[in-house]
């Protein structure tokens, strides 16, 4: 495993963090990041992108974007993480290196309301249906005040009477 | 004039595999374009953990897989357990194991009857169906429900198994031993399901890899990859078992993958069974259900389902509810970066059962 963390650790401007055996986070800058994930894949044969989600970090005023990978020599879960504005939230897609993020990348589009450049499909409808209010999976998104304002709720109690 | 048509295929389709719809796109019978139509079942399950606290989680998160439930309690609780670095007791490790492998078992025989019925065969759906209810009779009898079993806690097992439940679960072990003859007769040895599935929706090697597929579909290409082997958790690093592979990575492989892997589970059962310490702790002392606070951090725990890797990004912010809890589930990938390019140039007739090779499970994208 350790090689390849000293081989991570080469690339110019990225912070490891070993956290535990086969766990390894990676923070890169948010322009970098594409050349980051290019170069697990075509240079240290990281082939697998498990995952990719958002964490919405509100009092910070960023979302932190992150990329599980997978290499399957050394068994390691490589997670890369940026961290972008909240106000301006814009990535570039990473689907011509892992063609999973493109349907990913819809998801946080949708749900966090994360523009992502190079993703034609990234901002149509994915799961929701005839939204109009703010991302869903945004901290500030009041789940429950919009349950009140949507929903008529029953009263079974009293409709039995 | 155009010459395609668009049918939807589902959500209420007896072809289906769950609540989620395929539009596809046909000429004749041949599909041109096929898209994947989610949100049919979305309940909002990762935007309610951030509100609850994270014992309150543990009743909600067995929901987002219905006829694997497990696979969600022990990746949420390892995820707590890596931040707060608790280990878990042996006999904890064992019961897990013992579980999740019955789970397993469960969803591959609800598997094996909708994947049948696809090719138009009921006999074995009506036997596999009934057979799975053995199993939650067993589930019933450890912990009080048969579906959703909230059995698997952050700390170890929420009890320990009842006096003798180890040997009926030995002695179902022994009848589903007995009735994979039948299913093989009357199924896997079937030539009607050979010539149906073999050569259909050849996914090759280097395709499963391209488009990061795990579980069964991507060791019917040839890559024996596997969480329980390469990431060990419960006690699967004291069992001994061999990843099934094949090579032809069509619809019949993933199938024969999927009865290997249902052998497999009967044999890591008999083995957790007898290696399993007869007496000591299951859990783990945890504070105050209400008081847990889970030190601040990032963990991303993964287990191996009957369908892929399966894992839970969690972040902790120090208090008592997880601040984000991102479920990844493997039919996200399969359904849309993999189902929606595999089903192009297929026969209608196919479809079907090509997405039950794939085992879409809906809500695993609609969480």
């Amino acid at each position: 495993m350790m090689d390849l963390v000293d081989r991570i650790k080469e690339i110019e401007g990225v912070k490891v963090t070993v956290q535990r055996h086969n766990r390894v986070f990676v923070d890169v800058d948010k322009d970098k990041v594409i050349d980051t994930l290019y170069y697990m894949k075509h240079v240290l044969g990281i082939t697998q992108l498990s995952f990719m989600n958002v964490v919405d970090r509100i009092d910070e005023g960023k979302f932190e974007i992150f990329y599980v990978l997978y290499e399957r020599e050394s068994k390691v879960n490589v997670i890369v993480r940026i961290w972008i504005d909240r106000d301006n939230p814009v990535i570039e897609t990473a689907d011509k290196i892992y063609p999973p993020a493109h349907n990913w990348e819809r998801e946080i589009a949708e749900m966090f309301g994360v523009k992502v450049l190079g993703n034609e499909d990234a901002g149509k409808p994915f799961i929701l249906e005839n939204w109009k209010d703010m991302p869903p999976m945004r901290k500030d998104f009041d789940s429950v005040k919009y349950c009140n304002e949507h929903y008529v709720f029953r009263h079974s109690e009293e409709e039995n009477e | 004039m155009s010459r395609t048509y668009e049918l939807f295929i589902g959500p209420n389709h007896p072809g289906i595999p769950g609540n989620f719809s395929v539009k596809l796109e046909l000429e004749g019978d041949t599909v041109v374009s096929a898209k994947g139509d989610p949100g049919y079942l979305h309940r909002a399950f990762e935007k309610s953990m951030e509100n609850r606290y994270y014992i309150q989680n543990l009743a909600l998160i067995p929901r987002i897989c219905v006829p694997e439930p497990d696979i969600n309690e022990a990746a949420y609780a390892m995820a707590v357990e890596d931040l707060m670095g608790v280990e878990i007791p042996e006999r904890a490790k064992y019961l897990r194991t013992i579980v999740l492998e019955m789970a397993r078992i469960a969803a591959y025989l609800f598997w094996m009857g909708g994947f049948a019925a696809t090719l138009g065969l009921y006999t074995l759906s009506q036997w596999t169906v009934g057979d799975r209810d053995y199993a939650l009779d067993l589930f019933a009898e450890l912990c009080g429900v048969r579906v959703y079993h909230m059995y698997i806690w952050p700390g170890g097992v929420r009890r320990d198994a009842p006096p003798g439940w180890e040997d009926e679960v030995l002695a179902y072990v022994r009848y589903l031993r007995d009735k994979l003859i039948d299913y093989d007769n009357i199924f896997f040895k079937n030539v009607m399901f050979k010539q149906r599935t073999r050569g259909v929706a050849v996914i090759t090697k280097e395709q499963a890899i391209e488009w990061c597929a795990t579980g069964p579909i991507l060791k019917a290409t040839g890559v024996a990859q596997d969480v329980r082997k390469d990431d060990p958790y419960a006690a699967y690093e004291y069992i001994d078992f061999e990843i099934p592979t094949l090579t032809d990575g069509d619809s019949w492989a993933r199938a024969m993958i999927r009865r290997w892997e249902f052998e497999n589970s009967l044999n890591i059962i008999e083995q957790a069974i007898k290696k399993m310490p007869k007496k000591g702790p299951v859990w783990t002392k945890m504070p105050n259900p209400l008081k847990w606070r889970v030190p601040k951090g990032e963990a991303y725990a993964k287990v191996e389902s009957a369908r892929g890797e399966h894992g839970f990004y969690m972040v902790s912010d120090g208090t008592e509810r997880p601040y984000r809890v991102a479920v990844r589930g493997s039919s996200h990938t399969h359904m849309f970066t993999i189902a929606e390019r595999l089903l192009v140039g297929q026969r209608l007739a196919d479809v079907s059962h090509i997405l039950v090779s794939l085992d879409i499970c809906p809500p695993e994208f609609d969480r």
